[in-house]
């Protein structure tokens, strides 16, 4: 069995969901709020990139870029005209997460209203995709040298911004306890709104290159939604690299590991979805906090330590 | 009447709609220790989270320096010279001791006078130098409460809330934890302690409050409610 197209399948597709899901643990982290709405962040930059780039000529870049701030706008909006009030009002978790499901409908019907008018239910961006390089018979194609880097320096400008700037310092600060980072000084909301631009813009750029790999549909985000909440759940909603790790590992389960499950014990490959599932279920029952609460380090110098 | 930093005018507050202190009036004097002692549940922590913006409040004003702070936000007050040690929770679990005393100096703009301030709370508290890559939730109890003393001692505060600083700690912390109280006294910080241990307050204290059932039912200097007769009775048991 040549396992080279879907392990590429595998790395894009992992690439892809870690991009979309880092934003939600950036939000989960900093918020506590199961943001269901996060879908439509991906869909609307999808929408976005497409229409720029097959409507007005504009390259893939900068319409990435207006993907970028377009949903960071939306993820803003939806923040102060839902979020921030009915927390101010002390709405628990689990109403946050209901209205998110609220919003995330509003706007995907809308989004569908759109399209339907214009005709773009289905589209896909127009990008100039050329074959660089062949790996087994699987292609690396100029999508890949999109999608690869991107989700790379988003990662580590992520990591280098929570752990060496004093915003970031001050977000992980609000994740552990608001009310003492409000003693300490800190300004809460404004910080809420830098987290959201960040978080929501971070998600439109994911859908931009989704659509650019994949076809788009107003729905392309709610059917991303359960990959990209299994991999951030299994980053333990709270880490990024945790987050890489679980959208690389979902990408290969429903990819590589569907392939061999097909290969070998013929199971329907229409079971794909399922594994997230399984990955989410397995995740809550035994570890929670993710792969973000297993102490490698700790292992391994415990191992180092008994073996002497 | 003496010099109050801050005065609490008839402070009625509690969560939500539930009311947990009432009609209270309290004035912390400037440079001094102002104690509030009583039983769990008499409202004392309560007020301290009102002094600083994280109660509601029905009814009353906060003063500060003659300015009336009562809608003021948590996070201004701190940047006007207010600092609060809580009770629980007082650290960042997941950021390093080190990123716990930089939050502390949050709004603070003078980073050179920050980075000798660090030095120096290191060598007033030298287990946080020792300590300072390791993450705060991996702290002792003692060290964790060390560490939640100076991080709002970073942020030069002038007047310093304390809610219950030796609570749940061994003998020998708690000796040093009162220590560190009178020396930050000494340089000028005006302390409001909050205590269920009524002697050792009252005896540090300058001005001592006593709350029960929401509302303050005795004040006065803290040797001489220590001396009077019926507070013993009612709230350290006859001896």
């Amino acid at each position: 069995m040549d396992i080279s197209v879907p392990l590429m399948n595998s790395l894009t597709l992992g690439s892809l969901y870690t991009l979309m899901a880092l934003g939600l643990t950036m939000s989960f982290s900093v918020t506590k709020i199961a943001n269901f709405a996060h879908a439509e962040l991906v869909t609307l930059g999808g929408y976005v990139t497409a229409l720029l780039v097959n409507w007005m000529g504009f390259g893939l870049a900068e319409s990435l870029v207006a993907a970028f701030f377009a949903s960071a706008l939306l993820a803003l909006a939806m923040d102060e005209l839902v979020f921030k009030p009915l927390t101010r009002r002390g709405s628990r978790t689990l109403y946050l997460l209901v209205a998110s499901i609220g919003i995330g409908l509003i706007v995907r019907y809308i989004l569908y209203i759109y399209a339907d008018l214009n005709g773009i239910i289905t589209i896909q961006t127009k990008a100039d995709i050329q074959i660089v390089s062949q790996v087994g018979r699987a292609a690396i194609t100029t999508m890949h040298l999109w999608i690869f880097p991107v989700t790379i320096i988003s990662v580590i400008l992520l990591h280098v911004m929570f752990h060496y700037t004093k915003v970031g310092k001050a977000l992980r600060a609000m994740a552990d306890n608001e009310d003492l980072a409000r003693v300490s000084g800190i300004r809460i909301y404004r910080l809420r709104r830098i987290m959201w631009v960040i978080a929501g813009g971070i998600t439109g750029v994911a859908g931009g290159l989704w659509s650019a790999y994949s076809v788009l549909t107003p729905e392309a985000g709610w059917q991303a939604l359960l990959r990209i909440f299994a991999a951030s759940i299994l980053g333990g909603l709270v880490s990024f690299w945790g987050t890489i790790a679980g959208g690389i590992i979902i990408g290969l389960a429903e990819n590589l590991g569907i392939s061999i499950a097909n290969e070998f014990f013929y199971v329907n490959t229409a079971y794909r979805p399922l594994v997230s599932f399984i990955i989410i279920v397995v995740v809550f029952l035994f570890k929670p906090t993710g792969l973000a609460g297993i102490d490698v380090i700790g292992w391994i110098k415990r191992k180092m330590g008994k073996g002497e | 009447m003496a010099d109050a930093i801050i005065q609490a005018r008839g402070i009625t507050a509690g969560y939500g709609k539930a009311i947990i202190i009432q009609d209270v009036n309290i004035d912390i004097e400037r440079g001094k220790i102002t104690a509030i002692v009583g039983p769990n549940g008499s409202g004392k922590s309560t007020f301290l989270k009102t002094i600083f913006g994280l109660t509601r409040v029905f009814k009353g004003q906060i003063i500060y320096e003659g300015r009336d702070i009562t809608k003021m936000l948590p996070e201004e007050r701190a940047r006007i010279g207010l600092g609060y040690v809580p009770q629980v929770n007082n650290v960042f679990p997941n950021l390093t001791v080190e990123e716990n005393l930089e939050m502390g100096a949050y709004a603070r703009t003078d980073k050179e006078q920050v980075k000798a301030d660090l030095e120096e709370i290191y060598s007033v508290f030298p287990i946080l130098r020792e300590r300072k890559k390791q993450k705060a939730g991996s702290l002792s109890g003692g060290e964790r409460q060390m560490l939640a003393m100076a991080m709002a001692l970073m942020g030069k505060p002038r007047v310093l809330l304390l809610d219950e600083p030796a609570a749940a700690l061994a003998p020998k912390v708690v000796t040093q934890i009162f220590t560190k109280i009178k020396e930050i006294v000494a340089s000028g910080v005006t302390i409001l302690l909050v205590e269920q241990h009524a002697k050792r307050a009252l005896n540090l204290c300058d001005m001592g409050y006593v709350m029960a059932g929401g509302r303050v039912v005795m004040k006065g200097p803290g040797k001489e409610l220590l001396a009077d007769e019926k507070f013993v009775e009612a709230f350290l048991g006859k001896r």
